[in-house]
């Protein structure tokens, strides 16, 4: 059960694509999803699908694993496909009761569900090759600028930092007290909706406890090492651009240029 | 055929992942009604993830698990929990009812029994944990981590298993603590004549209770037998970063002074009897 949570994890290696600096890979997936939005027509899909299978065979993830990561948002897919096929006005190449099914629906449900699956797989390749850790230190470097205006960019990036990485601590402790109850006969698998309800509180109960002890023995970690905010904080992996970041945003660049070219050329 | 038994059990975790790990490889265990086993053996040895295969908690990957001749993976039969009672490392914290009594009544009350038979077991788990009434009747938070322990340790005892299986029952509590954990755990046992199995890291837990020891290396069995015959290995359990009792490694000290001692000596008792018995 708790095995399906692939939603957005960091898969460990080291390939190109894992050692881009991860602001650059933040942009990258930026650029990415406007240059998707902007692709049009066959030949514009083309290319955005090629870049995008370019990166993964890069980053050397297997293809069951992206497939895995899709499934949770199948039913969106789907339901998106469904909706663009029998709402389209257009030519019509079906008709059967009160439901007709255009040409123009049909090409836009294919288009949509491209889009769709390219844009999932694409952001999910930045959370396969960054670390969470490296995933927020880039965003706060990233959002750095947005200080002078007083928001408080180091405090939502160490919230988020700490809550990515307490995360598998809380699943892995789920599964621990799961399997303890289940040794006192809790049953967590059968039996009706409430039935279910009452039977998750002693789940819930010593889950939250320990989520709060936990944040306890945090903060005071964190105090009694003088941790005080982000003033005047230094950091201990500095990141640095190589040549290969400014590779990648320049091929970056020029694909969200040719995106726009194609856009004009073959309207 | 034995109480349990287990056959080239195999685990992995997240197999087909690149976090995959084979936790346990092909062990083959036996355990008798009514004997005292302790488990023993380096952190990451795969104890966890073995007894967590004795009452069905974890499928195995590979290999059978059986209880009195049925395979427990086999069978649809959920009542192998309340007859192998597991108790996890740091059991205090799954508590989760309002009150003591309330959370030792939980195995119990999921096993089907009635109102006045769950009260009776409670009452009478509650006395080998040596819990008291007042007790019972306090909020599991208010206790402290002794207390904590023995109350969630007497929440297994409730269901009255006829293997208790215990993962490190005295992790983290004070040489007082620890005992008494012993005692609590020994008087249930001796009381039904229930089979005991215990992981532990410390070898003077389980030097003076148990009757057999079983040693894990890397997810196998490196050693299984009497106790006197694998403390008796000191330089073998040194290197797999373990230690003998502290009674069988002075007397493997005095031995090497050429002082003539045998070399079954591993209680404080025994040793304190082999030293008198020289006169010297
Ligand atoms: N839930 C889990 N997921 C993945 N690996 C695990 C899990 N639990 C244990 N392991 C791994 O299996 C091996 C055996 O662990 P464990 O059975 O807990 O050993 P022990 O109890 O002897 O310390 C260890 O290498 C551990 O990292
Ligand atoms: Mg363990």
């Amino acid at each position: 059960m708790l095995k399906n949570i692939t939603l957005g994890q960091y898969f460990p290696g080291d390939t190109v694509v894992h050692r881009l600096d991860p602001r650059v890979k933040l942009v990258l997936t930026l650029v990415y999803i406007v240059a998707l939005f902007t692709a049009q027509g066959v030949v514009g899909y083309a290319l955005m699908f090629t870049v995008l299978v370019t990166c993964f065979a890069l980053s050397r993830i297997p293809v069951k694993t992206v497939l895995r990561g899709v499934r949770p948002i199948l039913i969106i897919i789907i339901f998106t496909a469904v909706l663009n096929i029998f709402f389209t006005q257009g030519t019509v190449v079906f008709e059967f009761w009160i439901i007709s099914v255009t040409r123009e629906g049909l090409y836009a449900a294919a288009f949509m569900v491209t889009r769709l699956f390219m844009l999932i797989t694409g952001t999910f390749l930045l959370t396969y090759t960054t670390s969470p850790i490296a995933l927020t230190d880039g965003l706060e470097l990233l959002l750095n600028p947005l200080k002078k205006i007083h928001l408080p960019i180091h405090e939502l990036a160490m919230m988020m930092s700490i809550a990515l990485r307490f995360i598998p601590t809380l699943i892995e402790e789920t599964g621990k007290i799961m399997q303890a109850q289940k040794a006192r006969g809790a049953d967590f698998e059968s039996g009706g909706l409430i039935k279910r309800a009452r039977a998750i509180l002693p789940l819930i109960i010593p889950l939250f406890i320990s989520a709060f002890r936990r944040a306890d023995e945090l903060a005071i970690a964190m105090e009694s090492r003088c941790y005080h905010g982000g003033e005047g904080r230094t950091r201990m992996r500095v990141l640095k651009t190589h040549f290969r970041d400014y590779m990648a945003l320049f091929g970056g660049a020029i694909i969200l240029a040719a995106v726009i070219m194609l856009r004009r050329v073959l309207p | 055929m034995s109480l349990l038994q287990t056959e080239k059990l195999t685990h992995k975790y997240s197999p087909g992942t690149p976090f995959e790990r084979v936790a346990i490889a092909d062990i083959d265990f036996t355990a008798e009604k009514g004997e005292c086993i302790g488990i023993i053996g380096h952190t990451g040895s795969g104890k966890s993830t073995f007894i967590q295969h004795l009452n069905g908690l974890l499928k195995p990957t590979a290999g059978r698990v059986y209880y009195d001749g049925i395979d427990i993976n086999e069978t649809k039969d959920t009542k192998i929990r309340f007859k192998v009672g597991l108790v996890f490392q740091y059991p205090e914290y799954q508590l989760f009812e309002a009150t003591v009594f309330d959370d030792i009544a939980f195995g119990p009350k999921n096993m089907g029994l009635s109102e006045d038979e769950v009260k009776e077991r409670v009452h009478e788990a509650a006395g080998f944990s040596r819990l008291s009434d007042e007790f019972l009747q306090k909020s599991p938070f208010e206790l402290s981590g002794g207390q904590k322990r023995r109350a969630a340790i007497a929440g297994v005892i409730a269901m009255m298993p006829e293997v208790l299986i215990l993962d490190e029952p005295a992790a983290g509590l004070d040489p007082g603590g620890r005992a008494e954990i012993i005692e609590n755990i020994l008087a249930y046992k001796e009381a039904v004549n229930a089979t005991l199995i215990m992981v532990t890291h410390s070898m003077e837990d389980i030097a003076n209770t148990v009757d057999r020891v079983i040693l894990f290396e890397d997810g196998a069995i490196a050693m299984d037998g009497a106790p006197k015959d694998v403390f008796s290995q000191g330089d073998r359990l040194t290197a797999m970063g373990l230690a003998a009792p502290k009674a069988a490694m002075v007397a493997g000290r005095l031995r090497q002074m050429g002082i003539p001692l045998r070399n079954d000596i591993y209680t404080m008792p025994q040793l304190r009897a082999a030293l008198n018995h020289l006169k010297i």
